[in-house]
């Protein structure tokens, strides 16, 4: 056991150390930002001096070697556009991105469970054709179009909800619910199809044998196994969620990395972006991990590579 | 605005017209500025460090901070601001005389070492300042009394005092920049300007507060509340809710819309930005002027102002803007004529038309692969099959800087200068993708620079856009309006070089 | 949104694929929606030039912005209303399906060969190469697959094989993983034990045991696959990077319309509900595939 946790430990890290160094090659393949950060007015030469003077035209495998030096005291470099150091800057827009992914899931799965447990004891029937068409329904909308159908209704014909910014409940219940929406989906049936697989187990089926009032007993034991495989979906589903936060916090302009990263790699602010690849990468893999032990630890039977 | 020997009266009379210029009303001493405005911005400013300020969003705004050595009026004329005077003592020296008494928002003394710091660090290779292509024409700075300086160009340079103004010349002082440090003041700035920065919140909002002993006066609102908007949706969304009290800015097809809510104040400004198609006039067919100005014919301009723009635009008959000085109205555009388009392209022996490739871009400041789409229908109208390429905003640039540009590609220059002289040197540099060349052009436009008085350069424009037309260097298109929008509490009138002026920001009520 | 699959997979695969389509209409309606909803998208797309009224990228800027037939300015020359550069917006719905259905199906083809191949050797063959090939599928996922496609296509330029391409990036691991986990379990098997004992090689066990069996599972994630890359090809177009204009593809006319959305919501409208409801087909489909195929398949969502 311990040996497979160094294992899984080992690969995390060399996991993280591959994405850093692919993140750099491709944000340095794409060329520099010497004439994004120049006035408009600026000649070819000056803008060449400019690359000079920022180092921009170092032979890739000694901006490469420079970056690694730093990376390693985590020193992402100073933001071109802000001007301050690339990590703290990232980690200081994390909680933001947190509290709307987090939202979102515990949204997505106090929708899901219930809508998937009703489903699977009703099966067969309306209720079940209903909260199946809402799930596959939810999986197959664009989440960014409902943001915006959601604005134009509540907040600009409405007036219930404010537009944009981050805040309490009010100012995170849109942007949260568009990213919930293909999660929540994909939770019910996960839900309603684990649900069903339990309930027809053997000591579900005696105690419904034995009578109704069993059932929502063993019920009781039927839904917590359940929740295990929607835990480990979530958790693996972490990658997706934060990829589905970066164009939400763009359309409610959010404060959170995905917003900040999408304006880096537009603008071509390379340490951010390397910092921000970082950090999300190292908390997809993290999660991945403590997912994959979790799993483990549950069911020693699985047999894991 | 005048660049001769000042008299004491003229001073007398250019100080009455800062006072004006400033909004206070005559007489009255300004009131203590009271009440909180919220406003919302398309971008926030990327640092208030004036010299690695990255995009005009940044410029225009912390000139609400700082203030530069003369400044403009709301009609665009420039006026004196921490200089009160300045005159040219040779072809390479100018001299200016500087405002007594002024002091930045920590207390130090606004004076000639002030100046001659903050230019020596906008020059310093050490500062990597993104604006030092702007002010590279300094060759330096003396210091003659307290109150005087003198800077020295490397060539004659007759837009020195523009260059000094609000854009590039917002001044720094040494004492409290050395002290605190190039990190420091880019989020913790100490201007002369008429507003602190008192909280930065990066992405949510940043707070300005009014600097009661401003030399002009204090400002009318004690507070502003700058929130970043991106999203054109939630910006427009959020003035409709009462959030915010002003925005831009509005995109032109909420106009109408927005017009016809009665809580609300539209005021629409022609922005400087000179939107053009460069024609590659080395490369056949384009070196045929009769090729280029069936360009010009072929596309409906008109048409495009009208659908895109719902209206709020200028057409340009050259790439003189309406604001810029000289402009002169009398020389027409091209009209829309794809027959007469055909038969130039059949005189220039191109009857079927050719292939050629045409470069756009998305994710500047403006859009511009929408206009782009639409020219590219109307050449293909007259059997020019442009194919069109469309990049990310950053992925062009090099191709511009490596000249590897398509022989047309749309682009827009902001006239920040509102002068067609500066304009049109920088679209006849001879790299960035613009090759077009005129000797008599040149000999023009020298002429023009030599001589400082305005009113006698104006009219000297007109013969450069009455050649500029005929040449068809380019496809000739326009300005677009700037539309700002404000809830009917407050007073406020945008300046026409873009400038997003809080100054005379007034509440009513 | 992708489906996972969890690396323990016991499946008993159905014997005969024949008569899949009258066991599904009986098993499962919706599936036959399903079918239904895709094939008609897919006659659209490839019926394209003959049922679009107009050219998908005629502008005709003096019928800008007309709304479809039924409102007031509207006429039966554009049903579906105008776009800000007087194209006709039905046209652009038709022609976009084909475009965004190829992109979608070439890219999820394109992920999956290379993801099944993968898989296979990784789980039949394990060793140095099972561990390099999945340590390479956790990188993968590891990247939020937006942030990744938007670098790549800044970095390549977009257009239609780059696209492909990056997207096929973003799902090629989902098959490298069930696949390398069915194989796991079939090497062990009898059938493949016995095979090996009578000096099969390698690939030829592949192919013709581990193969066939493995299929099944595939082809239920490739269609929610197709349905998934749908949806990011129109997240991507939506960002500014997907297929450059004048190209139709719904995604694209879903963000050129977002701008005009108070003024002339139905160039949004439309190539949304078109996403929603193809996509939502095809996961009608895909489900029914999978109630099909087998009925354990269900605990692996």
């Amino acid at each position: 056991m311990r040996r497979y946790i160094a294992a899984r430990l080992a690969t995390a890290v060399l996991v993280v150390v591959g994405v850093s160094i692919v993140s750099f090659f491709l944000t340095f393949l794409t060329g520099d930002p010497a004439e994004i950060m120049l006035p408009p007015g600026a000649t070819a030469a000056q803008i060449e001096k400019f690359r000079a003077e920022w180092g921009f035209d170092d032979p890739l495998f000694v901006q490469y070697w420079r970056f690694l030096k730093r990376a390693v005291h985590g020193d992402f470099g100073v933001s071109l556009r802000h001007g301050q150091q690339s990590l703290p800057l990232i980690a200081a827009r994390l909680p933001a991105t947190l509290q709307l992914t987090v939202t979102a899931m515990v949204l997505a799965i106090a929708l899901a469970v219930p809508l998937g447990v009703l489903a699977a004891t009703h099966r067969g029937g309306p209720i079940d054709l209903l909260a199946m068409g809402v799930a596959l329904v939810g999986q197959s909308v664009p989440n960014f179009w409902l943001a915006i159908m959601m604005i134009l209704l509540f907040a600009v014909s409405w007036g219930l909800l404010p537009t944009s910014g981050r805040g309490g409940v009010a100012h995170v219940v849109m942007p949260a619910a568009a990213i919930a929406i293909n999660l929540m989906a994909l939770l019910t049936r996960l839900v309603r199809s684990t649900m069903i697989d339990m309930m027809s187990e053997d000591y579900v089926r005696t105690a419904r044998a034995k009578g109704l009032r069993e059932l929502f007993v063993t019920s009781r034991h039927a839904l917590p196994n359940a929740l295990i495989p929607l835990v480990t979906v979530v958790g693996l589903q972490f990658g997706y969620i934060l990829g589905g936060a970066v164009v939400i916090e763009t359309i409610f302009t959010w404060p959170g990395v995905g917003l900040f990263t999408i304006q880096a790699i537009l603008n071509r602010d390379y340490p951010v972006v390397q910092a921000s690849v970082f950090i999300l990468a190292t908390a997809v893999v993290l999660i991945n991990l403590v997912v994959d032990l979790l799993y483990v630890w549950l069911d020693p039977r699985i047999r894991v590579t | 605005m005048s660049q001769r020997a000042m008299t004491r009266r003229d001073a007398l009379r250019v100080l009455g017209l800062t006072a004006a210029a400033a909004g206070l009303h005559a007489g009255a001493p300004a009131a203590a500025p009271t009440g909180e405005a919220k406003i919302a911005l398309a971008a926030e400013p990327n640092t208030f460090d004036p010299h690695l300020t990255v995009g005009r969003n940044t410029q225009i705004f912390i000139a609400n901070v700082y203030d530069g050595l003369t400044a403009r009026d709301v009609q665009g004329n420039l006026v004196p601001a921490l200089a009160e005077s300045w005159k040219r003592l040779n072809p390479t020296t100018w001299q200016f005389t500087l405002r007594k008494g002024v002091k930045f928002h920590n207390g130090d003394d606004f004076n000639a070492d002030c100046v001659k710091f903050t230019l020596d660090r906008s020059t310093n290779p050490e500062t990597k300042a993104t604006i030092s292509s702007e002010l590279s024409t300094i060759a330096g700075t003396e210091i003659v009394d307290a109150f005087i300086v003198n800077i020295a160009t490397k060539t004659p340079d007759f837009l020195l005092p523009v260059r000094l103004g609000e854009l590039f010349g917002l001044m720094l002082s040494p004492k409290h920049t050395n002290a605190a440090g190039k990190e420091a003041i880019a989020i913790k700035p100490n201007g002369t300007g008429p507003f602190k920065l008192v909280t930065w919140a990066k992405n949510e909002r940043l707070v300005l507060e009014a600097n009661e002993s401003y030399w002009r006066g204090a400002p009318k609102v004690k507070t502003i509340v700058v929130r970043p908007i991106l999203e054109d949706a939630a910006r427009v969304a959020a003035l409709q809710a009462g959030e915010v009290d002003l925005i831009a800015p509005i995109p032109h097809v909420r106009i109408a819309e927005l017009q016809r809510n009665d809580k609300l104040v539209i005021k629409t400004i022609a922005a400087p930005r000179i939107f053009h198609v460069t024609i590659d006039v080395r490369k056949p067919p384009f070196d045929n002027v009769k090729v280029r100005q069936a360009l010009n014919y072929a596309v409906d301009v008109n048409a495009i102002l009208k659908t895109l723009y719902f209206g709020h635009g200028t057409r340009l008959a050259t790439v003189v803007d309406k604001g810029a000085l000289g402009y002169d109205p009398s020389v027409q555009p091209y009209p829309y004529d794809p027959g007469k388009a055909k038969a130039l392209l059949a005189e220039a022996g191109l009857p079927n038309g050719f292939e050629v490739e045409f470069d756009s871009f998305t994710g500047s400041i403006a859009d511009h692969s929408k206009p782009a789409e639409a020219i590219v229908g109307y050449l293909q109208k007259v059997g020019i099959k442009a194919k069109a390429n469309v990049f990310e905003f950053s992925a062009f640039g090099p191709r511009r800087v490596q000249n590897k540009t398509a022989p047309l590609f749309i682009y827009s220059i902001g006239n920040a200068y509102l002068e067609p002289s500066w304009v049109i040197r920088w679209m006849t540099q001879g790299g960035l993708g613009m090759h077009y060349k005129n000797a008599r052009l040149d000999e023009m436009l020298t002429r023009i620079e030599a001589t400082d008085d305005p009113k006698k350069r104006a009219p000297q424009y007109s013969e450069v856009q009455k050649l500029l037309k005929d040449e068809a260097p380019f496809i000739f298109l326009y300005q677009a309006d700037a539309a700002f929008g404000m809830s009917t509490r407050v007073d406020y009138t945008p300046r026409p070089d873009e400038t997003q002026w809080l100054y005379p920001l007034g509440l009513k009520g | 949104m992708a489906t996972d699959v969890s690396a323990r997979a016991d499946v008993r695969v159905s014997a005969s694929l024949l008569d899949p389509s009258i066991r599904l209409a009986r098993r499962s309606p919706l599936a036959c929606a399903g079918a239904l909803i895709v094939g008609l998208v897919i006659l659209a797309a490839l019926a394209a030039p003959l049922l679009a009224t107009t050219d998908p990228i005629d502008q005709d800027l003096t019928v800008a912005l007309k709304p479809p037939f039924w409102a007031e300015d509207g006429s039966l020359r554009h049903p579906l209303g105008t776009d800000h550069l007087g194209r006709d917006v039905y046209s652009r719905l038709i022609y976009g399906a084909q475009i965004s259905l190829t992109i979608s199906v070439l890219a999820a083809l394109l992920g999956a060969v290379v993801g099944v191949l993968a898989g296979l050797v990784a789980g039949y063959l394990g060793g140095r190469l099972d561990t390099v090939i999945m340590r390479l599928a956790d990188l993968n996922l590891a990247f939020p697959l937006i942030l990744l496609a938007l670098a790549v296509v800044a970095l390549l330029g977009a257009n239609l094989k780059n696209l492909v391409i990056v997207m096929a990036v973003t799902t090629w691991m989902i098959y490298a993983r069930v696949v390398r986990g069915l194989s796991l379990g079939l090497r062990e098997r009898e059938f493949v034990q016995a095979a090996r004992a009578l000096g099969a090689h390698d690939a030829r066990i592949i192919t013709r045991h581990v193969l066939p069996n493995v299929l099944a599972p595939v082809m239920v994630i490739w269609t929610l696959e197709v349905a998934r890359i749908i949806l990011m090809e129109s997240a991507l177009s939506f960002l500014g990077l997907g297929v450059p204009p004048p190209t139709p593809t719904w995604g694209r006319m879903l963000a050129e319309g977002r701008d005009y959305l108070t003024v002339a919501g139905w160039i949004a409208i439309f190539p949304g509900l078109a996403i929603l409801v193809t996509v939502l087909g095809i996961n009608f489909l895909g489900d029914g595939l999978r109630d099909l195929l087998d009925p354990r398949l269900r605990r692996q969502t």
